[in-house]
């Protein structure tokens, strides 16, 4: 086993590693991607699909299947087909008890105790919350370059890594993602009404009272 | 400037990704047009927001770890699996070339009786050393006298058979711990330690 204690290797020489099979390294491999790997997941997944169980598989398929890879560059787009193809089969995989499984559950948390007052904190995770089911609505395309740039400290020239395409592309999708997305939220404000529930995952909203619209914001579009 | 060129431009400012020469445009556009300041703040708005909702729902990722153990004990049964089949697929393709070797139960190897040291120039040399020093340490007991056929070929010139086939060492040796397989919930074959041993019970 490789002694990865006390450094900070390379993620070329780690992906090696766990390519070669060594469990410290796939562990850690792991551990650096999952967050986007699971941001991936809540862009592609069905509204139904959990996220937890769906980041589990790709955990699974990663430590069984890494080592087919023969180019540790390869390693970041092969682990975004495998967190998409995980998210879109998982809207034929989902089984009947699971559905009445959640629903009882929603039921469950909306008979529950609501919210005693209006707080600001809630309000504004409300309106953070919805602005990420209106971003769910965004065509694919668009969606997932602007959700990995949301992860902290992802650049351009790193989702270009991941999806395979050029940095100018990801930019040009970044900026037409960020005004369609503004639209969108103006237009909504200006209708007044709560969008339908977006595909968000475990920790989502589902069920959500649609407390917290955006205030005083200008729409420029 | 078109109106993705003033999307482009806010965002480069916005994700810190803007040059100096960016920079200047910016600031040219936004003498020019005002609401530029605006929308800049909406967009910074919006990317926190966005960025801490996403967050909040991924989060649970840190809580998903790569299964690395599951996956060595899949590998571990994978081989065994392989190993049986294969024992199996022997078992069943066993012939006995008894006339082969010319010995019937266990022997004690090829030029067991003979002594003292001679050199290693062949396989059959080897082997012979084996037995020996295998026979002394009291490692190994013998070899089954018969021989598993893998496969049969004739030779193109018709004098004969290219044969390739198992031979099968007997070893003994001191282990501190024991298993034997089981099958767990899944279906699956898994070993299974056995007890502290107890003298003179044969496992």
């Amino acid at each position: 086993m490789t002694d990865f204690d006390g450094v900070h290797p390379e993620d070329s020489r780690l992906i090696e590693a766990a390519i070669a099979s060594d469990p410290e390294a796939l562990r850690l491999v792991w551990e650096r991607h999952r967050r986007w790997a699971a941001a991936l997941i809540l862009a592609y997944k069905p509204r139904e699909a959990d996220l937890e169980d769906l980041l589990q598989e790709v955990a699974m398929s990663f430590v069984r299947r890494v080592h087919e890879l023969r180019d540790p560059a390869a390693f970041k787009p092969w682990l975004r087909s495998v967190a998409i193809n995980a998210a879109r089969l998982s809207g034929r995989k989902q089984t009947l008890a699971k559905k009445h499984g959640r629903r009882l559950r929603l039921l469950v948390e909306q008979d529950g105790p609501g919210p005693t007052g209006p707080d600001v904190a809630t309000a504004q995770r409300e309106e953070a919350q919805r602005l990420l089911r209106l971003a769910m609505e965004l065509p694919e395309t668009y969606r997932e370059p602007l959700l990995l740039r949301c992860m902290q400290g992802m650049s351009y020239r790193e989702i270009g890594e991941i999806t395979g395409l050029p940095e100018s592309t990801i930019e040009t999708r970044i900026a037409r993602g960020r005004r369609m997305l503004r639209e969108k939220a103006a237009l909504q404000e200006v209708a007044g009404r709560e969008p339908p529930p977006g595909p968000l995952g475990a920790g989502g909203t589902d069920g959500d009272s649609g407390v917290g619209e955006r205030h005083e914001r200008g729409s420029h579009a | 400037m078109t109106g993705i060129d003033r999307d482009i431009l806010i965002t480069r400012v916005l994700d810190g990704e803007a040059t100096p020469e960016d920079w200047a445009a910016f600031r040219a556009m936004a003498a020019r047009d005002q609401s530029v300041w605006a929308e800049l703040a909406d967009a910074q708005q919006d990317r926190a927001e966005l960025a801490g909702a996403l967050a909040e729902a991924i989060a649970v990722a840190d809580a998903v770890h790569a299964p690395v153990e599951v996956h060595a004990g899949e590998r571990f049964n994978t081989r065994l699996r392989r190993g049986v089949a294969w024992a199996g697929w022997a078992a069943a393709a066993m012939l006995a070339v008894g006339a082969f070797t010319g010995r019937l139960g266990i022997s004690a190897g090829p030029g067991a009786q003979e002594a003292g040291l001679f050199p290693i120039s062949s396989s059959e040399d080897a082997l012979r050393l084996y037995f020996d020093k295998g026979q002394e340490s009291g490692r190994v007991l013998g070899e089954l006298p018969d021989r598993v056929l893998l496969s049969s070929e004739a030779l193109a010139d018709g004098s004969g058979f290219t044969v390739v086939y198992l031979r099968q060492f007997v070893e003994q040796q001191q282990v501190p711990d024991l298993f034997r397989l089981g099958i767990n919930e899944a279906g699956e074959q898994v070993p299974v330690p056995i007890a502290r041993p107890v003298q003179g019970v044969r496992y």
